[in-house]
């Protein structure tokens, strides 16, 4: 069997998701023998270099470059995955939404108690532009699956990698997506 | 001795009496504050947040101060084909502030609320819960005008002119018109104070019940369940206090025919509620009048009054229980945890009403036609009424006509009337749609106007509203789908949630920004909401969505132009203009 091709990739997220990737533990050794990495945080590989099979998106849309990241897995994917609440619903971004980018901005730079009454906020070509709000992907791409969890535990993250490589049907125990 | 004070003397200080105390404080001081309730919490024995969960509840208690002038814009679709925003707009610059809003010195608040039963003189307004219905924008200025000047809102009101029929009586003094239309022969048969009660005085519970069993009479709120039984069942469970409620919260957008019932037909509805009390042996009958029909509570009381003092109703006293702006009050179990002084939320069945109904006893609720059509069935026989309509329905039906029509108001018809029938009498005008049974029902496209009225194929709780081929289905379907996001109680997620989605996705139909898949997804759903909500709100509210989808794929076809699923419409310039404009770019 050929090596499946996979992609990872951080939007408006924590990293979390990914930390949990790896927390699949011993699993990483099995995994390794069935996937190859392409671009990826885990890989340091910046642009894609082959067709992918399967992209993990971790975290939502926060700024122009979060869209243009997103889009272009999609384009280069055959499969997409939503990893965990960030990119499924904004998650804890996402409570910006409530605020309009001004007062967001201007608690961030100016109100915190730490900021220094000199600070502007930045402003660069270099720096992506922040969206209106945090928007979850499947508003923008198709999505193909959905995996729930702050983070996902590495054992759903296996589980559901592993059907998708052997073609099997995957089903998951009510214990592992129980949150409350 | 303190406002709260005199209206709790008046009142009494039990939970039940609730809804009514926050009515008289409402009206009085324009807000239920959260000072107000918190005092009003140790004078009724219940914790501030009993209190603060009914009054958020209802949409025509607020918190906030809501002006000396309480002004409500309809924001039904019937309203909104009606040149509504005309007159919204009117009111706005009148007023110089925002729907949604107060005047700087507190004399007018401006607000929206569902249709408030006036979608055959729209567009309408309520004015301190009066309703003021066929508004032009001239009409709008002198009103305002008027009530700057401090001329009294009645006053104004008699020199609009006042309506037909009791309309015009002492105890109303309203600018509404009734619009009855076509009048049958069982509804309109002249009615004689007292003798649908004297004939049933003659009769035993039983063989009353069996009459009405016999005349195929089912509920006309629109579930249509078999009256006679109700009865029965109700009779049959032992208890010393049972309850006769009439469902008077006639909340479904576009009808209007319960207001007509309530105005010129309150004696026969008394009538039927008293006999209804012999058979089933109850102690006493609430009306449970929606707000937005308030006007019409004296006119309600002065006729109990009326037959008290003519020795009808010595051992079954009637209240008048006024709601507070709530559609979902309207489904039976919500109505009686209102009456309790509760949040309106449906209640799990079984036990149905008819069990553990009204303070756990044993009730039955009727809607307004039912009551006056068995008062008329006892009067007549059950074959008066069995003889007429289809085998599953038996009967006449009220209609509320609205629309596109030149002729809208109040219509008897036979159950089994066609829809074109409807469209001929009632002088449509080139209709291309027409939604059976307000928006909880179902929508029919030109190609179906051959189906008819019955409870196996279209059934309606009266509503019927008209749409000519200028109208958009996709405004009619989000009025319908803003109607039932904004009215569920909130209680069951399916519904709450939803509604929402559903809501979602008919805009992104509506906008040209759906893919095929969604209208699956929109099916999908419209079934899981209608499968698993607790009550009948959610049961029907993907109604119209689905029914449309269904009858006219083709315009929902037509209206997805974009085929490509991986990517969906994302402005960019959109999403960032914020921030572009927050850095002065």
């Amino acid at each position: 069997m050929d090596k499946k091709v996979i992609s990872t990739i951080s939007l408006a997220g924590c990293f979390g998701c990914h930390m949990s990737f790896l927390d699949i533990d011993l699993k990483l050794l099995e995994l390794i023998e069935l996937v190859e990495f392409n671009r990826s945080p885990l890989t340091d590989i910046k642009t894609f270099s082959k067709r992918i099979d399967i992209g993990i998106i971790e975290g939502g849309c926060s700024n122009d470059e979060n869209v243009k990241v997103l889009k272009d897995f999609r384009k280069n994917c055959d499969i997409l995955i939503s990893l965990g609440e960030c990119a499924i619903m904004g998650g804890l971004p996402a409570l910006r939404n409530h605020l309009t980018l001004k007062e967001c901005l201007e608690e961030a730079y100016f109100n915190v108690p730490t900021s220094n009454h000199n600070q502007t906020i930045p402003r660069h070509e270099d720096l992506p532009q922040l969206l209106d709000k945090v928007y979850p992907c499947h508003e923008l791409v198709k999505i193909d699956y959905f995996l729930p969890g702050c983070p996902p535990s590495g054992e759903i993250i296996w589980q559901a990698l592993a059907a998708l490589i052997k073609n099997d049907k995957l089903e998951i125990s009510k214990r592992l997506i129980k949150y409350d | 001795m303190h406002k709260l004070d005199l209206i709790i003397q008046k009142e009494g200080n039990s939970q039940d009496r609730l809804i009514p105390i926050l009515w008289e404080i409402q009206k009085d001081i324009g807000c239920i504050s959260l000072d107000t309730q918190t005092d009003l919490s140790k004078k009724l024995n219940l914790s501030p947040a009993e209190i603060q969960e009914v009054v958020s509840f209802y949409h025509f208690f607020s918190e906030e101060y809501r002006g000396k002038h309480q002004i409500y814009i309809d924001s039904s679709i019937i309203a909104d084909f009606h040149d509504r925003n005309q007159i919204k707009t009117t009111f706005e610059n009148e007023l110089k502030i925002n729907t949604g809003s107060v005047t700087p010195c507190g004399t007018f608040g401006l607000f929206e609320t569902s249709c408030i039963g006036m979608s055959d003189q729209s567009p309408a307004v309520l004015i301190d819960f009066i309703p003021v219905p066929s508004l032009t924008v001239e009409k709008v200025k002198i009103i305002l005008n008027s009530l700057k000047n401090g001329i009294k809102l009645e006053e104004i009101i008699l020199s609009l002119g006042l309506g037909d029929g009791a309309n015009s009586s002492n105890y109303i003094q309203s600018n509404i018109n009734n619009n009855i239309v076509k009048k049958g022969h069982f509804l309109f048969k002249k009615w004689s104070k007292g003798e649908a009660i004297s004939i049933a005085s003659q009769m035993s519970p039983e063989n009353i019940i069996q009459v009405i069993s016999d005349s195929g009479l089912k509920g006309r709120g629109g579930a249509g369940f078999p009256t006679g039984l109700k009865w029965k069942l109700a009779k049959e469970v032992p208890s010393d206090k049972k309850y006769i409620v009439c469902n008077a919260d006639e909340g479904e957008p576009g009808t209007f025919k319960d207001r007509v019932l309530l105005t010129e037909f309150i004696g026969l509805l008394l009538e039927g509620m008293i006999i209804a009390s012999k058979a089933v042996g109850a102690s006493k009958g609430y009306i449970y009048l929606r707000g937005e029909y308030s006007y019409l509570k004296n006119h309600i009381e002065r006729q109990i009054l009326d037959f008290k003092e003519s020795g009808f109703i010595n051992s079954f006293p009637i209240e008048v229980f006024l709601g507070a702006g709530a559609y979902i009050c309207g489904e039976e179990s919500a109505l009686l945890e209102s009456l309790e002084g509760k949040r309106g939320e449906p209640r799990i069945k079984p036990p149905f009403p008819v069990e553990q109904g009204l303070f756990g006893c044993p009730t039955v609720v009727n809607n307004v036609e039912t009551f006056v059509l068995a008062a008329q069935i006892i009067r007549f026989g059950h074959e008066s009424f069995s003889s007429l309509g289809t085998e599953s329905s038996r009967g006449i039906r009220l209609l509320s006509i609205s629309g596109d029509v030149e002729k809208p108001g109040i219509y008897e018809y036979e159950w089994g009337v066609s829809i074109s029938e409807i469209l001929r009498d009632c002088k449509a005008i080139e209709p291309t749609f027409v939604q059976v049974g307000g928006p909880s029902g179902t929508m029919i496209s030109n190609k179906e106007f051959d189906r008819k009225i019955s409870h196996d194929d279209l059934p309606t709780g009266g509503s019927f509203m008209v749409f000519s081929k200028k109208r958009s289905l996709f405004d009619i379907l989000s009025n319908f789908m803003d109607f039932f996001v904004d009215e569920s109680c909130g209680n069951c997620t399916p519904c709450r949630a939803g509604n929402v989605i559903l809501r979602d996705l008919l805009t992104k139909v509506k906008t040209g920004k759906a893919r095929p898949s969604d209208l699956n997804k929109i099916k999908d759903w419209g079934n899981i909401v209608s499968k698993t909500s607790r009550c009948g709100l959610g049961m029907t509210s993907p109604n119209p969505l689905l029914t449309s989808l269904k009858s006219m794929p083709e315009y929902f076809e037509n209206a997805i132009t974009n085929k490509d699923e991986n990517f969906l419409d994302f402005d960019i310039e959109q999403a960032t203009a914020e921030y572009k404009e927050f850095h002065n770019e």
